[in-house]
């Protein structure tokens, strides 16, 4: 389990989850903080489900290109 | 890095403020308490909403009006010539008073605000945004909201004060990333599932043909995966090695013409019987091919649960004519013509939702149907059935006139197909795979009783011709769909593995947050528990804010209510008492926050609270939570209306720790000033006049100045007047704030209580007021204006200044330096 430090800001704890993805999965964890801007620039409904399909979209291409990768 | 206080707010052209050529300008101090009263209507709201323009680009009254009511027209004042709003602020650091920081916005009647920074921030706007902290500009409203909103909301809101909106934001970014029907539809997951398993299956099927055909062919096991190959070899080599046909086999098998093959044998043989035989191997051949190739356990049970899911969504729509109307709604919405959000824009009735969560509520209804219709298009071609049924209608040998799975096919592209459809697929398929078996019998037994009666080398080969053509075709369909099985499984664990590691992610991150704030609220919990008690005397009452373990929410119970222990704070807590408890955490929290903005503005915050309580929460911020009182404190900016609160405000003016200022004018069309800022105005404007020898233009200048230095004594130093004062003759003020003044000081010098120093007494009596009284109110208020002269009217305006200064004394400072302080009354200093 992660902790956030409440006196670091935003920036430094997410850099904390973003390093705890990397170990959990160092294949993944490059897909998430390329959509993470998106995710934090969301700040309603309306946004967030634009967001969302929008980093969905985002992931299956870069899974795609994934496996494109490691079947080669 | 310095955090920051609000030093200066100068206004013209926003809201109700004119002040054409004149702004409106309020000095706070950072050390005090600024207080700034208003009656109704002079501007006290224009400046909250000035500044909430400033630092936040919003008014939020504005946000709340229909497009229709046009509310960009708004900010500018409607009076100001130049039709421009013009805002500015200074702030200076908390940590380099000296440097200052000011920034002006402003806004025109196009809606273009522009921000500059004339002492040289280089990133004015960013400067402002940094200051758009929740705490930092607070009204009634955002107090009485607090406890009566859902848990969530209430959540949310207080992650906003506690400065982790951000944090608050991502973890519902997040969680709606990582939202399992999400993830199902963006990423298809279902889908994936079904086709791969669809593969699999028919991989299954072909392995059994290709294993089949090769013992027959070969007269071995194909034992060996991993060698599909060298089987094909083996196979093809069989076939080659017999004399008859040699030639005519190929480098492989699926560079062989097995057509050419079987006519060669029988050329060969020759003969009706031969010919039949080869007819009815073909024939068998067929029929066998025509059987399902897959797992019979993949039926269209998902496309039949789709229908019916369909049906059930179509059921919650309300049809395609209301279709067109939320459509049609949701054009109006988005072009901001209808911008009652409480209102139907059709019958006009109020609603209890916002009629863009109807509308959108509905769309997405819609939008339901249209997904479970291409997940029925997808189940249904990623079905075995509808391929078979057509290769059964299509085949020649059953001999089927009414096709049915072209328009089964039809009507799944237009989301036609019904529960009836998809049963009438079911029941051809099973009417044709019973026809299939029939005629596969009679032919088989067929070609049996011919095989017994022909000669058995060439029945041998026919039959190790047909099986090597099967070979080839169950090979093609084997390494198909092994490969297609690969790519939709591969592509299947990466994303049900994305899905799993957002999840974990999301959840993390949840608990971390969940964690911090928890972290928080028990930080400023014996703060919000102390300031409410102090506030309300209530020690009976202590009220409890708990966040939720998993989710935002943040309830608000009481852990003990006069002996009653967690009961609910909404239902029990009158609306002063929520309030005061309200007020308690936000002054808490904002006392615990680091942002950059170190001063906080209230505006009509007490208007639930009578005067006792009103006096609690001043005494409160001046006392414990106001910069000056406390280093970490804050500097604190009060808007009021009330004028029991502003008697304490005058109380307190000038003592040390707490500054007044008073708001008068006429807006929207005049001038709003504050009453320092009025006093030196007027008396500047006079002088001018004076000095250009304009009498007569000076002289209302003049009656209006007196009166403001005669009523601030009278205020400052507790001077009782009679009860008809302010309904007396307006031209005779002056004189009856003189009378009034001179009667106290004489009462209270008769009574010996008198606390003036004698040369203070002598002036007043022997200098000042004689000289008021003989240089004007002798010549005005008897209309005899005419022998006044501009040097006569300055000795007045020197003299009432001198006047004001006998009411005041020298109090030494602990670095021994003195302080000018009004007395408190005309019998004590202080």
């Amino acid at each position: 389990m992660i902790e956030f430090d409440e006196t670091a800001g935003l920036q430094a704890n997410l850099e904390r989850l973003l390093l705890a993805a990397d170990e959990s999965d160092p294949e993944l964890a490059p897909i998430l903080r390329s959509v993470i801007g998106d995710l934090c620039a969301a700040d309603d409904e309306g946004t967030r489900r634009t967001a969302r399909a929008k980093v969905n979209e985002s992931v299956r291409e870069q899974l795609a290109q994934l496996a494109e990768e490691s079947s080669s | 890095m310095g955090r920051h206080f609000l030093k200066r707010v100068r206004i013209e052209g926003f809201r109700g403020i004119n002040n054409e050529g004149d702004p409106l300008e309020l000095r706070f101090d950072p050390g005090k308490v600024n207080s700034v009263f208003a009656v109704n209507g002079t501007g006290k709201s224009s400046i909250f909403e000035a500044l909430a323009y400033a630092i936040r680009g919003t008014v939020p009254k504005l946000d709340e009006l229909s497009a229709a009511e046009k509310p960009e027209k708004y900010y500018v004042n409607k009076f100001h010539g130049g039709a421009l709003a013009t805002i500015e602020l200074e702030f200076v650091s908390d940590d380099t008073v000296a440097q200052s920081t000011v920034i002006i916005v402003t806004r025109d009647e196009a809606g273009t605000r522009t921000v500059a920074s004339p002492s040289g921030n280089s990133d004015p706007e960013g400067f402002l945004a940094s200051l758009d902290e929740a705490f930092a500009l607070l009204d009634y409203q955002d107090f009485s909201r607090f406890i009566d909103e859902s848990p969530l909301n209430r959540g949310r809101s207080f992650s906003a004060l506690l400065g982790l909106s951000e944090y608050s934001d991502l973890r519902q970014s997040l969680r709606s990333a990582a939202d399992t029907r999400a993830l199902d539809t963006d990423l298809e997951l279902n889908i994936l599932a079904v086709r791969a398993q669809g593969f699999e299956q028919s991989a299954t099927t072909a392995l059994g043909r290709l294993q089949t055909s090769f013992q027959q062919l070969v007269g071995i096991a194909l034992t060996d995966l991993g060698d599909l190959d060298s089987y094909a070899v083996q196979a093809r080599d069989a076939l080659a090695g017999v004399p008859l046909i040699a030639e005519k086999v190929g480098t492989s098998l699926g560079e062989t013409d097995f057509d050419d093959i079987f006519a060669s044998i029988r050329t060969a043989e020759g003969g009706k019987e031969r010919l039949e035989l080869s007819a009815l191997i073909q024939d068998v051949q067929a029929l066998t091919a025509l059987a399902r190739s897959d797992s019979p356990q993949l039926g269209l049970d998902s496309v039949k649960t789709g229908v019916e899911e369909l049906n059930t969504l179509l059921e919650q729509t309300r049809g395609g004519h209301s279709k067109h109307l939320y459509d049609a709604a949701s054009i109006v919405l988005n072009s901001n013509e209808w911008t009652s959000p409480d209102i139907c824009p059709l019958c006009e009735s109020h609603l209890d939702r916002t009629i863009d969560q109807i509308v959108d509520e509905q769309i997405q209804r819609y939008s339901a149907v249209t997904l479970k219709i291409t997940e029925i298009q997808t189940l249904w071609s990623a079905s075995p059935i509808p391929p078979w049924l057509r290769r059964l209608e299509d085949s020649n040998l059953l001999d089927v006139e009414d096709k049915v799975s072209g328009v089964l096919s039809g009507k799944v592209a237009d989301g036609t197909l019904s529960l009836g459809d998809v049963e009438r697929a079911e029941a051809r398929v099973e009417e044709l795979a019973k026809k299939r078996e029939d005629l596969l019998a009679t032919k088989s037994n067929r070609r049996a009783d011919l095989e017994k009666s022909l000669p058995p080398s060439l029945v041998r080969l026919t039959e190790q011709v047909e099986a090597g053509r099967l070979f080839n075709a169950a090979l093609d369909d084997y390494t198909t769909s092994t490969a297609a099985y690969d790519t939709t499984s591969r592509t299947l664990d990466l994303r049900q593995r994305w899905a799993a590691f957002i999840t974990t992610v999301a959840k993390d991150f949840a608990e971390a947050e969940t964690k911090m704030t928890s972290a928080k609220i028990a930080g400023i919990s014996a703060t919000y528990k102390s300031m409410f008690e102090n506030l309300m005397f209530a020690k009976d009452i202590i009220p409890e804010l708990k966040r939720h373990d998993q989710r935002e929410d943040l309830h608000v119970h009481l852990s003990d209510f006069h002996g009653l222990h967690n009961v609910s704070a909404r239902a029990l807590l009158s609306e002063s008492y929520r309030n005061a408890l309200a007020i308690s955490v936000f002054l808490a929290a904002a006392l615990q926050h680091q942002g950059a903005p170190r001063f906080i503005v209230l505006d009509d915050v007490t208007s639930s609270f009578d005067s006792g309580h009103q006096l609690n929460l001043m005494e409160l911020i001046r006392t414990r939570l106001q910069y000056g009182a406390a280093s970490d404190g804050l500097q604190f900016v009060v808007f009021s209306h009330d004028g029991q609160l502003e008697k304490y405000f005058d109380r307190l003016d000038g003592e040390g720790d707490w500054t007044h200022q008073r708001l008068q004018g006429s807006p929207p069309l005049g001038n709003v000033m504050s009453q320092n800022q009025d006093g030196n105005r007027l008396r500047k404007t006079a002088t001018d006049f004076l000095d250009a020898g304009q009498v007569r233009e000076a002289q209302p200048l003049m009656r209006q100045y007196l009166e403001f230095k005669l009523l601030q004594v009278i205020r400052k130093v507790s001077i009782p007047v009679p009860i008809d004062f302010a309904m007396k003759d307006h031209m005779r003020m002056v004189s009856n704030c003189l009378d009034a003044i001179s009667s106290a000081i004489d009462m209270t010098d008769k009574a010996g209580l008198l606390i003036l120093e004698a040369p203070q007494l002598s002036a007043i009596r022997t200098t000042y007021v004689p000289a008021i009284v003989g240089n004007w109110v002798n010549h005005y208020e008897t209309a005899s204006g005419a022998s006044l002269s501009p040097a006569m009217l300055k000795s007045v305006l020197q003299a009432i200044d001198e006047f004001c200064e006998c009411f005041k004394w020298d109090e030494v400072q602990t670095d021994g330096s003195t302080k000018q302080l009004w007395y408190k009354s005309l019998s004590k200093k202080k």
